[in-house]
């Protein structure tokens, strides 16, 4: 009996004092973005290496030049997969991160986005595993191809899905703001007759309308998601300048957010000019 | 062989021997036969050009020409004191600017009419306030476009072919 008690201690204390569960909780965007940092930092000495010995092996054409070339080259290579997976643990930190996201479009990208990061996971051991040069050769070109069909365009959706996120996010404040205001300037419409409400009300839909406008660019922004989420089969997207579209989308919409807020600013000021 | 034979002359011509030279002697005499002293005539030459001075001669219609003069010498060194001391005051004051020491004026507020406000303690008004501040701050924070994620450029073109 005892030693049951004393199991059942040891195993709340294991699990409430749980380092994987500590490290867990630490483990942020920021640190994920250093991890990536410094992937990326590895990788390039690697891949001086690489280049070292391939050009030593190019030119001598021994069996040793050649030993050296296929580490060389095996080294970068591993080193490269974990760019691209410390890359894309850091996407989805920084989704993880973003408010304005809804949780049904995190869900989505998450699912995707681990799936990425276990392939190329699994890319590693097929690199330690090649025997040849012509072997790393061959997977190198196959997480090419995975890299540049199924990465990029899952790269672009993440990083045009956090702007207008944020956009959402702002742009609804503004309108719950622009609510709140509209039910304040009702009370005082009842409360006090010699109020100019009806000023009030004007600028009201002044600020509505910068709202709306700013709706309009957020929905254009979200098209364009669209062109990246399911390009034309018929030729090949540009998803880099998709991406800038979308985010100069939500800077002009993010710009009418502000105008509303400058007018809503007004309409507290003639709101506090009232006398007693 | 002659010490005075200079055997670097071309002619080997003896070098005539150099006599001292000498002064002659004056002799002033009050009285006769009693020597009084005798002098350099070089000397003597300088002591005359000293009494050949012309003699200027500072009347009492001067002495007002005199102060003038004084004065506008005075006048001209002030002048220029004042002049270098109004550049290091300059200096100075530059000094303190750039280290932002200089006693600047405070800016003080301008006394606007407050209006008592019948909603300025109004509890809606004061939440919709710092609801406005919150959005003004989070729009300022966004960064809609994060360049630390660019995708990372790495090489794909692995062959080992010249």
């Amino acid at each position: 009996m005892m030693k049951k008690l004393l199991f059942f201690i040891f195993g709340l204390l294991f699990v409430f004092f749980n380092p994987t569960k500590i490290s867990a909780q630490n483990f942020n965007y920021q640190k994920a973005y250093s991890d990536y940092v410094f992937a990326l930092d590895t990788y390039k000495r690697e891949h001086s290496d690489y280049l070292l010995a391939r050009g030593q092996y190019l030119q001598a054409n021994t069996l040793a030049s050649q030993t050296k070339a296929k580490d060389e080259t095996e080294q970068m290579l591993v080193f490269r997969d974990e760019v691209i997976s410390t890359y894309l643990l850091a996407l989805r930190m920084k989704l993880l991160e973003s408010e304005g996201v809804k949780q049904s479009d995190k869900d989505s990208l998450f699912t995707r986005l681990d799936s990425e990061i276990e392939w190329f996971r699994n890319h590693k051991n097929i690199v330690n595993s090649a025997g040849t040069l012509d072997d790393l050769v061959i997977a190198s070109d196959e997480a090419f191809l995975h890299f540049s069909d199924v990465s990029t365009p899952l790269f672009y959706e993440v990083l045009s899905t956090i702007p207008i996120g944020d956009i959402d996010l702002l742009r609804r404040k503004g309108t719950d703001l622009s609510s709140l205001l509209k039910t304040k300037i009702q009370e005082i419409e009842i409360e006090d007759s010699n109020a100019s409400v009806k000023t009030m009300n004007q600028w009201l839909t002044e600020t509505e309308n910068k709202l709306t406008r700013a709706l309009d660019k957020q929905v254009e922004a979200q098209n364009t998601i669209l062109q990246i989420q399911s390009p034309d089969p018929r030729r090949k997207p540009d998803f880099a300048s998709l991406y800038n579209t979308v985010v100069v989308r939500s800077q002009e919409s993010s710009q009418f957010v502000r105008e509303s807020i400058d007018f809503i600013n007004e309409i507290i000021r003639l709101i506090n000019a009232i006398p007693k | 062989m002659n010490e005075n034979t200079n055997l670097n002359q071309p002619n080997n011509l003896p070098i005539p021997e150099e006599k001292p030279q000498v002064f002659p002697m004056q002799v002033n005499q009050t009285t006769q036969g009693e020597v009084v002293s005798y002098q350099n005539p070089k000397k003597e030459n300088k002591s005359q050009k000293k009494l050949n001075l012309p003699k200027i001669n500072f009347g009492s219609a001067n002495k007002f020409f005199k102060i003038m003069i004084i004065l506008l010498v005075l006048i001209v060194v002030l002048s220029i004191a004042l002049f270098f001391a109004g550049f290091g005051l300059d200096a100075i004051r530059n000094m303190n600017k750039s280290n932002g020491n200089g006693a600047e004026p405070t800016p003080t507020s301008t006394p606007v009419s407050v209006i008592d406000s019948k909603y300025a303690n109004d509890e809606d008004m004061i939440l919709i306030n710092q609801r406005v501040k919150d959005l003004q701050e989070s729009l300022n924070e966004t960064k809609l476009r994060d360049d630390n994620l660019r995708i990372p450029s790495v090489d794909w073109e692995i062959n080992f072919e010249d």
